[in-house]
């Protein structure tokens, strides 16, 4: 059992994302669709975690606490995969490498458990970055 | 009596279905229920109908609350902005209709802007 173990990180879309983002992006269901990391079981094994444990995911470009479930889709041991949208985006690089895009596929990252720490929301995140977070929901 | 309104066009992804069945209120105010189309397809024609859906344009304010405003007011301070910026970006247009994006390249075109959008990523 390690205390922290290093994958490689996909973040992608989802159908469950794309239908919370068009019920609005603030809303629960978005939250329960995007706010979760999915790996291997064999992956969770090492880690020591169960199903559904809070864990940091932590890149090069920064760290976001989300929940780690069994693949809902083919995830082999040695892949991470968070869906589209304000969790991921706290950990992809930001370098295009000249494409224009950002890397939102294949960077290393470090997963530790984080049993006893909360997952933000999203408005938390996103206005936290630009320092307008005032609290609450 | 609903109206059952068939061959309607998804306005999202590129599977550019063109099957949509869609059963509309009497007052054809209402969406009641979509057919054959994904789950995303039918969130999108549901949300027309969502009362918490923003209708009117809104400024943030000083306290960090939403207030509504008028399209008059929305269209002065977008026109101020333009002018005011050096090397302005006009960015998004996910799920916009072809009218809405051939008037915001006009803008673009008037105010000398870059204009990108959600494809580029």
């Amino acid at each position: 059992m390690a205390e922290k173990i290093i994958l490689n990180m996909i973040t992608q879309r989802a159908i469950e994302e794309g239908q919370a983002m068009e019920k609005g992006k603030t809303t629960p269901e978005y939250f329960r669709a995007c706010s979760i990391v999915e790996m291997n079981p064999e992956d969770m094994k090492r880690l020591g975690i169960w199903r559904n444990t809070n864990v940091r995911v932590t890149s090069e470009a920064g760290s976001v606490i989300v929940k780690a479930i069994e693949p809902t889709q083919f995830c082999p041991p040695g892949l991470a995969h968070i869906r589209q949208g304000v969790w991921a985006n706290q950990v992809v690089p930001p370098r295009t490498q000249s494409t224009g895009v950002p890397q939102y596929s294949g960077f290393p990252v470090t997963i530790e458990p984080a049993v006893n720490e909360n997952i933000k929301t999203a408005l938390e995140l996103v206005q936290g970055a630009v320092g307008l977070w005032k609290g609450g929901n | 009596m609903p109206k059952l309104i068939t061959q309607v066009g998804c306005p999202y992804c590129g599977a550019s279905c063109d099957d949509i069945e869609v059963l509309v209120s009497d007052d054809g105010k209402k969406i009641l229920e979509t057919r054959n189309a994904c789950v995303i397809g039918n969130e999108i024609f549901h949300h027309v109908s969502n009362p918490d859906r923003p209708k009117k344009p809104r400024m943030r304010q000083p306290d960090g609350s939403m207030k509504e405003i008028s399209y008059d007011e929305a269209v002065d301070f977008a026109a101020k902005t333009l002018l005011k910026a050096k090397k302005p970006l006009i960015y998004g247009f996910g799920s916009t209709n072809c009218e809405g994006m051939s008037a915001v390249a006009r803008v673009a075109e008037k105010a000398g802007a870059v204009l990108d959008n959600c494809a580029s990523i």
